[in-house]
Order: C-alpha cells, then structure tokens, then sequence
C-alpha cells in the first residue's frame, strides 16, 4: 500500500519524507542532548568523589549489566533487519524481527527489575535508613546512588516507550498499513531504537565497570 | 532503494553486529581488570567505536543524505564543546572549601 499524500508545501512525497527524516534526526540530537547534560553531572561528581564513585560501581550488578548490553546490540541487528526485509517487501519477517526486538526490549526491562529490586533490597536507593548507604557513610555515595537511579530510569522509559512505538508499528506492517512502498514510519522508529541502544553503550562503563575512574 | 543494495544491507548489518559482540565481550573482558586507570579509559574508547558503528551501519549515516549527515555531525560536535567545557571547569576549578577558606574574611 502506498501513501502518495503529501501537504501543499512539498512538491513530493519525497520531498515530505526527507523533511520528515530531517526532523527525526533534530529530535534524536535533542534526545542526545538531555542525556550528554546527565553525562556532564555524572564526569563532574565522579571527579569529586572518585572513591564513593568506585564503591558505588563496585556494588552494581556487573552480570546483569553485561547481559542488558549484549541483549540490546542484539536487539538493534533485529530492528535493524526489520527495516530491511520491510523494504523488500517482506512483510512476514518484518514483523518477525519487529517482534523479536520488542522481546529483547521487554528482556532488558525485566532485568533491570532483577537489578532495581536487588538493590532495593540490600539498601542501595537514595534515602535508604539500612544496608549499603548505612553500612558505607561516604561521601558522594549518595549522589552515585541518585545518579544510577536517574540516568538508568530515564533510559528505561525511553526503552519502554522504543517498545510501545516499535508494537505499533509492527501492528500497522502486520495490517498492511507499512509496506516497502512506505517504510519511513518504521525507519523513524528503528532509528529511535537505535539511540536508546547508543545511550546505554555509554551508560555501561559508566555503571557496571569497577575500574577506578570510569567515565 | 534497489533490492541488491537491501541485501547488501543485511550483510552489512551482520557483519556491524558481531564487530559489536567483539567490542563488548573485550569490555567484558577490561572490566575484570579491577583498579587499573587505562582499563577505564579502554573501556571508555571502545564504548566510543561502538557507538559509531550503530550510527554508521544501523541508523545509516554511512549513507545517509548531505543534510542528515550535517546535523549528526553538529550534535556531535556541540557535545564535544559542552563535553570539553565541562571537563575544563572540573579540572581547573578550585574547591569550594578552598575558595571560602582563601576568599571570605
């Protein structure tokens, strides 16, 4: 199914699609830039507070950061080939591969409620009265703890929303409504997929690796 | 879009994702290093060549349009000058300690 619409002021459909994908990549660098804000909070406490800050990544949960990692490289190779087998007008796959990547993001969700109730339990969440922020009253642990919490939450609901975005999509290739001859809707969102694959490629090392001075 | 170019795409796409296990599985790898400053700054880098794969090969900057191209590379660098700014003030800033107790009467 095609979609030839497109407003007065586009000459073409073309036109509107490159427009579009031009605007797609301004919401992607506004994206970048409230995480690069975080990143720049986290490299100035880290250099005040080396120590709490290794101790703090000392006591994450290395596995299952690891395991979130290779879970979501993956998951970006499948929405990207989606994207492809859309484009060659296998639609069947498509919706595959769009199925499968929103498997991997629902994996990486639930591992990270693995790791959020661990550390609940264990005292590690800001404003903790036992465990962890008790048992090492440094400095600047704290402010680690609060830093975790944000950047991995807010990278949470962007994965949460990648996979409310890629569901609808792959619904509306399943239906028919996206087709070779009108992919860019799904390639938006596969490009979106990608950014929230992008960010935790930084927010690993940052987290989950113990070396001292990470990030 | 030509059907050959999709395909090549695919191979493209495979090839971009175990260049990507590679790199994680040698962080994997650095982060048992323990206290070691280089295995963070290591980490850091291959963190940075990942990241450029997925933007070339999977969200196709390597072939994208002049104008796309332009505005990726101007987010980067406006996040390079924030970065660099920010890494400037951290480390040519005294303390506040150190201000209050040379600054104030």
């Amino acid at each position: 199914m095609s979609d030839d619409r497109h407003a007065t002021h586009f000459a073409n459909r073309r036109q509107r699609e490159q427009a579009a994908e031009l605007g797609m990549w301004t919401f992607l660098a506004s994206e970048a830039l409230l995480f690069s804000g975080l990143f720049g909070l986290y490299a100035s406490y880290c250099t005040a507070y080396g120590a709490a800050f290794y101790l703090g990544r000392s006591n994450t949960a290395h596995a299952l950061g690891a395991a979130n990692t290779f879970v979501l490289l993956t998951s970006s190779f499948s929405a990207a080939s989606a994207l492809a087998s859309l484009r060659l007008g296998r639609r069947r796959a498509s919706v595959l591969l769009l199925s499968l990547t929103v498997g991997f993001g629902i994996a990486f969700l639930v591992l990270k409620g693995v790791e959020y109730t661990d550390h609940f339990r264990n005292g590690m969440y800001p404003g903790a009265k036992h465990g962890f922020l008790v048992e090492h009253p440094l400095r600047g642990l704290p402010i680690f703890v609060t830093l975790y919490y944000l950047m991995t939450g807010l990278h949470a609901l962007h994965v949460t929303a990648g996979i409310v975005v890629l569901s609808v999509l792959g619904f509306r290739v399943w239906r028919g409504r996206l087709s070779d001859r009108l992919a860019h809707p799904l390639e938006f969102g596969v490009l979106y997929w990608h950014l929230v694959d992008l960010v935790w490629v930084f927010l690993w090392p940052m987290f989950y690796f113990a070396a001292r001075g990470s990030a | 879009v030509t059907e050959a170019s999709e395909k090549g795409a695919f191979r493209a796409y495979g090839t971009t994702w175990v260049a990507l296990i590679a790199l994680a599985a040698t962080s994997l790898v650095l982060s048992r290093a323990g206290d070691r400053q280089w295995a963070a700054t290591i980490a850091l880098v291959i963190a940075g060549l990942k990241a450029l794969l997925i933007a070339l090969f999977f969200m196709h900057l390597s072939r994208g349009r002049v104008s796309v191209r332009l505005g990726a590379f101007t987010a980067v660098a406006l996040l390079a000058v924030l970065s660099l700014l920010t890494v400037a003030d951290i480390l040519t800033r005294s303390s506040p300690v150190d201000a209050s107790s040379k600054g104030q009467p």
